[in-house]
């Protein structure tokens, strides 16, 4: 890494962001997060040296040439010189060997999601094995994020309702200082939220068509619905059908697709059993391939447009539990960007925002029939629909990445944590992580 | 048959506090909703109590200082503020169901303050480790708001209290975090406005406008924005009278931590006040802790409750009891941004909420809450809005527990080892903290400064 100085002899702050998750074209979330978040910091601090560390093999999106920040690949061996050569290393996973670099270098934690409470809804179709294996394997993610919260300087979540459960495990793992609490009582040096943002790029002509005309069954005239995203656990897939079924008993011009059904990186979250429930249950219901339709690749990030522009409505039906409660759904970001008027089940942040500010339609969970009522009636009043169309475009102005990195930048451009002490958290985090390598141990031990 | 019993750590009767009402509250509710069932009231024994027994449908208890683990054991399920060691003993055998109302952790960050850095440093290690260690021995935690909720979730969680067989079972956490807040008062308001003001203080006219402060006034209220624009207010209005009712906690004696509790904060406002020029002209402080009906004679005189505070995070995770008060007698709300309550004020129109330390617009909400018209308004956006808050439906979580009652014995048993090695943790940090104390006591009789 060239050493740059700026023109008054001092060394440019050396900012990183590992993103750990694929990187490209086919990314999801993690990469997308980490794409826009090293736009927003080098434009917002153009001071500073930005760097995106991507997993080797990954290519970045975009000629690496003419990128306001640099692009590095990384290898497990050349990640801890990677570290050491910058001052803020901001990350959603921090490797093991982060650890060593931990007393001299400043961290940055984004969590956008409760990992915890995701897992445990996934780990009962995920993680195979016993009860036991499962509570081990548990264990052993719920020990990495205390380790992960132990080495953060500075921790970003998705939301509000997160941040307040975060400030829980922090007060749980003693990393609340009394002293730093008086000097900063809101803890905005410590935890802050930075929700997913909306792309920046604007709304184009639709390019090649991707769902009329494409799909035999889905016609030019037809009304179009698309779920943008996988279908995994936490998706009621089933009282979206059964509306769907309620609706086409007397019509046959609405039609549902399911677009974007695996995960990239992790297969078998995207196509497990809630992606197989739901296409047997659209069979049953004769559906499929009629009214409903699956696409089952992974749309890339860029492809993905050209879908949503074709679409009419967007839905997307969930349960209201803890991890609804939490949740903060990116892919209704890209149903913003789109200008979509959206169908959601409420229960999180955004479907407060779908009705506080006329975004679409929230429904009680497992309602078919009100989702039925709320498709027909966005599609067939015009007025409202146009209502709504406007106030998506209104509301995205709030919603832009520059928006949501606001506190990040912030910390990055002075970099005081509220955090405890470093020394005291050197020696909770050899404690941390010894907890848990034991609890790995186990987990292997116990099938 | 369920047994239940309830505790209360504050004095019931006539003149009660939070804690107080709630125990009260939490006895009598249980006793009319959960069917076949005995409840007992435990009330503790350094405060004097003139609860009149013949009038309540629980049964009542004073337990001695050394047998509240037997106590405990002989009932099904105990409801609790606070867990000591005693209860925590009869937690193998007993549901035990801990009542956090308020977001302790950033309170005592507030309330020791004045406490000496290390010793302070240490006291609050062992409160936060004794909290943790409540959390574990736990059956169902409530809690007053959502916000709490989500933050006992992750305390939870992060303990490793949260199992995968609890969460199958019931993937809200419902049954295991609830939420519970107070509830308002049980019986309708009885006094008209104008009667309520007849001789109810000397310089407050029939025809001035009386902003109410109905609490005491602690480290985390910020009275002297409201005193700057109280200053402001009057200069136009001098009919504007604001009136703290109640200065002083009432705590049992003996109690050092919470007699002390506002004191200074209390000074500082009496001093500000007087400099402002506005004591007993035309704000008013009320010696001690107003009883029960002098404080709804208040409630129904007063045109609008007036709270203000500041943004940190006890504010974040708040829900004022006073404000109960406030909903229960409809009376129109000026209060600071950043709680729960606060959100409610904006969206159901109750009143007016301002950003924290801003004079000027605190005072500019006031003025408007002047017209009586907007009152009128604010004061029946209440009437549906305050049922959600009856006794009844606020702990209706609790109530649901106990009615379902049944203990899993086989995750009480698994929490077995984690209560040892917390239990061990909080006694380490418990002995330091005690060793702090008696230090900084010693540096302070040898005439040091104690700061450190």
């Amino acid at each position: 890494v060239a050493t740059l100085k700026n023109q008054d002899g001092t060394r440019p702050k050396r900012i990183l962001i590992l993103c750990s998750a694929p990187f490209g074209e086919r990314m999801s979330s993690p990469g997308i997060r980490a794409r826009h978040m090293a736009e927003v910091l080098a434009a917002e601090l153009p001071e500073t040296r930005v760097t995106l560390a991507i997993p080797k093999g990954s290519s970045p999106s975009g000629d690496a040439g003419i990128l306001p920040y640099a692009v590095r690949n990384f290898t497990t061996s050349s990640l801890p010189r990677l570290l050491f050569d910058h001052d803020i290393i901001i990350a959603n996973d921090f490797p093991l060997v982060a650890m060593l670099a931990f007393p001299f270098r400043t961290f940055v934690l984004d969590y956008y999601t409760i990992y915890f409470i995701e897992w445990l809804d996934l780990s009962r179709e995920v993680v195979l094995g016993s009860d036991n294996h499962r509570r081990a394997w548990l264990g052993g993610r719920r020990r990495r994020i205390g380790a992960e919260l132990v080495q953060a300087d500075f921790i970003l979540t998705a939301n509000d309702r997160q941040k307040d459960y975060y400030v829980g495990a922090l007060i749980a793992l003693g990393l609340i200082d009394p002293v730093t609490y008086d000097f900063d009582p809101g803890l905005h040096n410590l935890i802050e939220p930075a929700p997913h943002g909306i792309r920046p790029d604007p709304l184009p002509e639709p390019g090649k068509p991707a769902l009329r005309g494409v799909y035999v069954g889905i016609k030019e005239t037809d009304r179009l619905l698309i779920w943008n995203g996988g279908i995994v656990e936490w998706y009621d897939t089933e009282t979206l059908l059964r509306a769907m079924a309620m609706i086409a008993q007397h019509r046959d011009d609405v039609k549902l697709v399911f677009v974007g059904g695996a995960y990239p990186g992790l297969g078998s979250v995207g196509l497990g059993r809630r992606f197989t429930q739901t296409v047997e249950l659209a069979q049953e219901l004769g559906l499929y391939n009629r009214n409903v339709f699956f696409d089952l690749s992974w749309v890339p990030y860029e492809r993905m447009k050209d879908y949503m522009l074709e679409a009419d409505l967007a839905v997307c039906t969930y349960f209201n539990n803890l991890e609804t409660h939490f949740s903060f759904r990116t892919r209704f970001v890209d149903v913003f960007w789109a200008e979509l008027p959206l169908i959601c089940t409420e229960g999180d942040v955004l479907a407060d925002m779908v009705r506080d500010r006329g975004l679409g339609i929230a429904v009680p969970e497992k309602d078919h029939t009100a989702v039925a009522a709320a498709i027909e009636k966005l599609l067939d009043d015009s007025d409202l629909y146009d209502r709504t169309k406007r106030n998506i475009r209104e509301n995205n102005a709030s919603m832009s990445w520059t928006k949501s990195f606001e506190q990040l930048v912030r910390f990055c451009r002075d970099p005081r944590s509220s955090a405890l002490s470093k020394w005291r958290r050197t020696i909770m985090l050899g404690g941390a992580w010894a907890q848990w390598a034991a609890q790995r141990a186990a987990t292997i031990w116990i099938r | 048959m369920t047994n239940i019993l309830v505790i209360s750590e504050g004095a019931v009767g006539s003149r009660m506090a939070a804690p107080g009402i709630r125990a009260f509250n939490i006895a009598r509710v249980l006793r009319e909703n959960v069917p076949d069932c005995s409840v007992t009231l435990a009330l503790p024994p350094s405060y004097p109590s003139d609860l009149d027994l013949a009038t309540v449908p629980f049964d009542v208890t004073i337990p001695a200082s050394g047998d509240l683990s037997r106590t405990a054991r002989r009932h099904d399920v105990v409801v609790a503020a606070s867990l000591p060691l005693s209860l925590i003993a009869a937690a193998s055998s007993v549901c035990i169901v801990l009542d956090m109302y308020s977001p302790l952790v950033t309170e005592w960050a507030n309330l020791s303050r004045w406490f000496g850095k290390r010793h302070r440093r240490a006291w609050l290690e062992a409160k936060r480790k004794h909290l943790m260690l409540e959390l574990t021995a736990a059956d169902l935690v409530l809690c007053a708001n959502v916000r709490q909720r989500d933050y006992v979730a992750g305390m939870t969680a992060t303990l490793g209290m949260l199992t995968p067989d609890e969460f199958d079972r019931d993937p809200s956490l419902g049954s295991r975090v609830a939420v519970a807040p107070m509830g308002i008062r049980p019986r309708e308001p009885t006094i008209e406005q104008r009667a309520a003001r007849r001789g109810l203080h000397p310089s407050i006219g029939d025809d001035d406008i009386l902003l109410l402060w109905n609490g005491t006034i602690v480290e985390w209220y910020d009275v002297g924005t409201l005193l700057h624009a109280i200053r402001a207010v009057c200069d136009q209005r001098p009919d504007v009278k604001l009136v703290f009712l109640g200065t002083v906690y009432p705590q049992a004696p003996g109690n050092d931590v919470g007699s002390s509790m506002g004191s200074g904060a209390v000074r500082e406002a009496v001093d500000l006040a007087r400099e402002l020029g506005l004591l007993d002209t035309n704000v008013f402080f009320n010696e001690g802790w107003a009883d029960d009906a002098t404080t709804e004679r208040y409630l129904a005189a007063a045109d609008i409750g007036v709270s203000t505070y500041f943004d940190s995070l006890e504010t974040h995770f708040s829900f004022r009891v006073r404000y109960l008060d406030l909903f229960w007698a409809s009376v129109p709300i000026v209060c600071t941004r950043g709680d729960e309550v606060s959100e409610l004020v904006e969206e159901r129109d109750l009143g007016a909420a301002v950003p924290a330390r801003d004079i000027d617009a605190l005072a500019a909400a006031i003025m408007r809450l002047l017209s009586p018209e907007e009152r009128d308004r604010c004061r029946r956006n209440f009437a549906e809005f305050r049922e959600a808050y009856r006794w009844e439906r606020t702990l209706r979580p609790l109530i649901d527990f106990c009615r379902d009652g049944g203990m899993n014995r086989a995750e009480k048993r698994a929490r077995l080892f984690p209560l040892a090695y917390r239990g061990l943790d909080w006694a380490i940090s418990e002995a330091h903290e005690k060793l702090r104390f008696a230090y900084r006591k010693k540096l302070l009789r040898s005439g040091h400064s104690g700061l450190r």
